[in-house]
């Protein structure tokens, strides 16, 4: 399942933050657009840019998450991390990573570091047994109160 | 193809570094999700974590653009 699917399944049920973090691979780092790796890029994941900069500033970084934003058209409002880096440090989250945070402010699914570790199906799977518990315990809880 | 595998080996190594200082404190399953405020691309709109507490259940899906 992507990403653009599971927004739209849960869309109203779940409330969903992309985050936009430090590139992972800009032209001036870890640079994955030349050569074979180029190639490979571009036919398996076109949706993924290979001429960016790492952002310098607020504004250069907000400007490439608006393009990120518009491109991949998930029509959910994306936030960005600031320069320092503090909530993609406080999660771990670089390059790439999905949280489940529940009702009560805990975790309730972490998932692994991307890129292997990024599993959507993962993530719908976390969503569904949650979302199955909350309701059981309404249920209960209304049962009790009927009483 | 040489400068490319050692820029590799060398941005890889420096990405474990930095999941090994701070993977150490990500918040594992039960633990409390650390609280945050951020801005949207536009700096004009903001969120907080904690907004949806009681509310919502959240999902955080955290990526860049490559």
């Amino acid at each position: 399942m992507s990403l653009r699917e599971l927004y739209q399944s849960y869309n109203g049920l779940v409330q969903f933050l992309p985050i936009y973090i430090r590139e992972a691979h800009p032209v001036d780092g870890w640079w994955m657009g030349g050569g074979i790796m180029g190639k490979m890029v571009k036919k398996y994941s076109p949706a993924v840019a290979v001429d960016v900069y790492d952002p310098l500033t607020i504004e250069e970084r907000r400007t490439v998450a608006n393009r990120c934003e518009t491109i991949l058209q998930y029509a959910i409002r994306t936030y960005v991390d600031e320069m320092d880096d503090h909530v993609s440090k406080l999660y771990a989250a670089k390059p790439t990573r999905l949280y489940l945070v529940g009702l009560d402010g805990r975790v309730v699914y972490a998932g692994g570091i991307g890129p292997y570790g990024f599993k959507p199906n993962e993530l719908k799977r976390a969503i569904d047994t949650y979302l199955r518990l909350i309701t059981s315990e309404t249920a209960k809880r209304n049962l009790l109160y009927s009483d | 193809m040489m400068n490319f595998i050692t820029k590799s080996v060398h941005y890889r190594n420096k990405e474990v570094n930095w999941q090994k200082k701070y993977g150490a404190n990500a918040p594992e399953v039960g633990a409390l999700a650390p609280d945050f405020e951020l801005h949207d691309v536009s700096g004009k709109h903001s969120v907080q974590l904690s907004d949806f507490r009681e509310k919502k259940p959240v999902a955080l899906v955290f990526g860049s653009f490559t």
